[in-house]
């Protein structure tokens, strides 16, 4: 026992430091590690410093290229930051002129894959960021400037990067190069006139490459020496010839000739470009179609063409069609019955190929398919009158052609019929004897074509039967007839029914469950008291109160308070003490009070 | 064994345990010496050989040309104290001021300096120690890195800046923990000197600065701060914590040696009764 205490007691001790000590294990939850919308803004600061040629740029994209990120945006990060840092590290050479000779080409090409890889770099980047930014509005405002950033790069910075390069490797003056325009039209032939310097230099070869991707895609074979000048004609290139330099489908794309020429006595090689223009058009192609049809319908296209084009019509996901548009309108069917569509909104999409000199082009109209329900004339006059216990129902298929149609008919939820459709129908309806009755009746119409959906019809209907009604009035009548002035008997009757002693209840319950309530009256004088109040509006005593309670509740006026005063001691006296009060005392007092009250 | 020789066992054994658990317990306290956890000071203890000072009238009694005051509180200072501080830096004291922006700004009140620390922390997702959480500043002063934790910033004028945050650093001035378009973005002074009598008062928005967690990290800053004078640890909060106070007091009298006797004794006492009814 006295071990027990002892253990206890030490346990105790320990017990009360460690409570004491316990350190805080409940930690608030705080924001996340990574600030994503920091990130935006280092970002953007970052574009600015490589657009600007900010003194810090480079300590400023190795610094934040080196943030520790976790999961996929570590990965967008780095790539982001090593494609940008990328770019500014050519950015700088080229503007400091620090590229050398051998590495002109390869820098033009790098300059060009860029201007492809830095928005695609970027873009995902900035998505990802915008997933994990804790305020959206923040991440729009930013990822529309950071766009606007990428966009002057890609679009203004780096083309004139190449420039500055190509001009620096390119050797103008051994070579002079002429166009006959610098816009061309899609389909035009270009004249091209190459001069060169000295009589030694011969021309090693002519070809077309895009602007600034650099990709080959003509070859100038044919040119002729004329008067110390070589010429050569070409037709500017077509569409097709940007397969696989990710067209996109933009109307004017540059290209440039380059021409390199070599000189026989020195062995040196020159290097001359022209850059040129060339539009292509849209392809005028329009299309009608309804706004809406309904399910099974024949769907109607026409289809306006500028020339012949490759196409393909797409209607939904339910149907697609290769075509040939030719001049002029064409009109195409698209029959819906025999497509599996439901109710809703379906584009129409016509794709239009690209030609070597028209763009792609992709145009959609919008249709609502609509549900078909069979078209069913209902004759039906509400309210009905029926003699005969039932209703007549008309019912007449309108549809055009000879579809069977079916109708169920169903009387509150009962199916009460079934009837084929053909033409049309009288149905005949068992509504009930009653002289007057209300039925819900609804009448479903379903059709055998599969893309007609069932017609209901509803309607609640009031029947009137003249014939009982009239049979129920004779009834009356002549029971009013044998029952006239037995009303006695009646009460013997109904006395016989109900066992001795609840008539009793029944009655006083009917007087007054006030009166009855608080005590059990015995007093005529009590029941004119609360006679007298109830004429005089003033509300009966409670269950739960005394008379005089009620008394001093109610604000009786002088001096009706006096005479109801007076009123209240004789009922009193007539309910406790042992000898009965003048009825009389208190129809006078009750009269006094009725006075009182009217004047 | 009589009744109340059992009861005096029993307490004794109580009080055994239970200073053998203070001794043994870690302490959790944040900025204690005893603490020997990240948020502690055991390990500043020891690198800069440093006193405790749980009675801030000690002060009177030290040479104060010679010696740095490190001072960290979550709550205002009373007036008696600050007298003493103010007494102190008039002799030519160093005093370092951290804890939370109410208490650094309490004292700069009571000096009239001009400066605040402001509510909203500074995060730093490029320049950091591991997250944005623990900004990595740099003292021109000291020539060093300071890395903080959760570190507030400085205004006011006629400051010496003895620690700023990098470039990249920004204030999060509705308090929501992350960057938005209003809000600033750049160095902001997160340590700074200002003159008061003949000594120098400064301020540290960080108290983690001097922890266990970040003091390798921040060795060279805070070396350079202390000034190669005696660093004194203000230990006087933890008076409110009788069983902190109590580790602190075992700690300051140089080495866990007195506690240990205490045990010994009791233990010893313990003994004798148990082994005299035997």
């Amino acid at each position: 026992m006295r071990e027990s205490r002892l253990v206890v007691l030490a346990l105790a001790s320990v017990l009360l430091l460690l409570s004491i000590s316990a350190p805080e294990l409940i930690q608030a939850s705080g924001p996340e590690p990574t600030d994503c919308s920091n990130l935006l803004i280092l970002l953007e600061k970052s574009l600015d410093a490589v657009v600007s040629v900010e003194p810090n740029t480079t300590y400023l994209l190795s610094s934040v290229s080196k943030v520790v990120l976790s999961g996929d945006l570590s990965v967008y990060h780095v790539n982001a930051y090593k494609t940008l840092s990328k770019y500014y590290e050519y950015l700088v050479r080229v503007l400091r002129g620090t590229i050398s000779r051998n590495e002109t080409q390869r820098t033009l090409v790098e300059l060009a894959n860029l201007q492809s890889e830095l928005p695609n770099t970027i873009n995902q980047y900035v998505s990802k960021l915008s997933s994990c930014s804790h305020d959206p509005s923040f991440s729009v405002a930013i990822r529309a400037r950071v766009s606007l950033k990428v966009g002057k790069i890609v679009d203004e910075e780096i083309p004139h990067l190449l420039e500055l390069v190509l001009r620096e490797y390119a050797t103008q003056e051994a070579l002079n190069i002429e166009l006959s325009s610098d816009v061309f039209h899609a389909g035009e032939t270009a004249k091209l006139r190459i001069a060169v310097a000295s009589n030694t230099t011969f021309l090693s070869s002519v070809r077309v490459v895009t602007w600034p991707g650099l990709s080959n895609v003509l070859d100038i074979a044919n040119v002729t020496f004329t008067n110390g000048a070589y010429l050569a004609e070409f037709r500017v290139p077509g569409l097709k010839s940007l397969t696989g330099v990710a067209a996109r489908n933009e109307e004017k794309y540059s290209f440039i000739v380059v021409a390199v020429a070599r000189d026989l006595v020195s062995g040196s090689t020159y290097v001359g470009y022209k850059t040129f223009k060339v539009i292509y058009r849209k392809p005028d192609v329009r299309i009608d179609a309804p706004s809406s049809i309904q399910k099974g319908d024949l769907l109607t296209l026409n289809i306006y063409s500028d020339g012949t084009y490759n196409a393909s019509l797409k209607f939904s996901d339910v149907f697609s069609l290769n075509i040939t548009l030719a001049p002029g309108v064409s009109n195409y069917y698209i029959n819906t019955s025999q497509l599996n569509l439901s109710t809703g909104l379906y584009p129409i999409k016509v794709f239009v190929e690209p030609t070597d000199e028209t763009l792609g082009l992709t145009l959609t109209k919008n249709v609502l398919v609509s549900s078909k329900i069979p078209k069913v004339g209902v004759g039906l006059s509400n309210p009905f009158f029926s003699s005969d216990c039932f209703l007549t129902l008309t019912l007449i298929n309108g549809e055009q052609s000879s579809t069977l149609l079916y109708a169920k008919v169903y009387v509150g939820g009962s199916l009460v019929g079934e009837y084929v459709l053909e033409d049309s129908i009288s149905a005949r309806i068992f509504v009930g004897v009653l002289p007057a009755s209300i039925i819900d009746l609804r009448v479903v119409i379903e059709s055998s074509s599969p893309v007609m959906e069932p017609y209901v019809f509803s309607s609640s209907v009031l029947v009137f039967n003249p014939v009982t009604t009239a049979l129920l009035g004779f009834a009356s009548l002549a029971l009013i007839v044998v029952i006239s002035g037995r009303e006695e008997n009646f009460m013997f009757f109904v006395r016989g029914l109900i066992p001795e002693g609840r008539v009793t209840r029944v009655f006083r319950k009917t007087l007054s469950e006030v009166l009855t309530a608080p005590y059990k009256i015995s007093s005529k004088i009590a029941e004119l008291y609360y006679a007298t109040l109830q004429k005089m509006r003033v509300p009966l005593p409670e269950a739960y109160e005394t008379l005089r309670e009620h008394f001093r509740k109610t604000a009786f006026r002088e001096p009706l308070r006096s005479v109801f005063w007076k009123f209240l001691l004789l009922v009193e006296k007539d309910l406790y003490s042992s000898r009965k009060q003048s009825y009389e005392d208190a129809v006078t007092l009750a009269e006094e009070a009725v006075k009182h009250e009217d004047q | 064994m009589k009744i109340n020789e059992v009861i005096l066992i029993s307490v004794l054994l109580g009080v055994l345990v239970g200073l053998a658990s203070i001794y043994a317990y870690p302490s959790t306290t944040s900025y204690s010496v005893a603490n020997r956890g990240s948020n502690g000071f055991s390990d500043l203890l020891s690198s800069f050989r440093a006193s405790i000072v749980t009675d801030l009238n000690v002060l009177h009694g030290v040479n104060a040309s010679n010696t740095t005051y490190l001072l960290i509180r979550s709550s205002k200072a009373s007036a008696s104290e600050l007298g003493v501080l103010n007494l102190f830096l008039a002799s030519g004291g160093n005093l370092i001021v951290s804890g939370t922006p109410n208490f650094i700004n309490s004292v700069a009140e009571y000096f009239n300096l001009g400066v605040r620390v402001e509510e909203a922390v500074v995060y730093d997702m490029v320049r950091n120690s591991g997250d944005r959480f623990h900004p990595i500043g740099f003292s021109d002063y000291c020539n060093a890195s300071v890395t903080t934790y959760l570190p507030h910033y400085i205004t006011g004028e006629g400051f010496k800046v003895l620690a700023h945050s990098s470039d990249f650093s920004y204030a999060d001035l509705d308090g929501d923990g992350y960057i938005d378009l209003d809000e600033p973005m750049g160095r902001f002074p997160i340590a700074a000197s200002i003159s008061v009598g003949s000594g120098q008062l400064i301020l540290v928005s960080s108290p983690e600065v001097f922890t266990n967690e970040l003091i390798d990290s921040n060795r060279e800053f805070v070396g350079c701060v202390i000034g190669g004078r005696s660093l004194l640890v203000d230990q006087v909060s933890v008076k409110s914590d009788l069983i902190e106070y109590m580790r602190v007091l075992a700690i300051s009298r140089g080495s866990p040696s007195y506690l240990f006797v205490t045990l010994a004794a009791i233990l010893c006492l313990v003994v004798y009764y148990v082994f005299r009814e035997g």
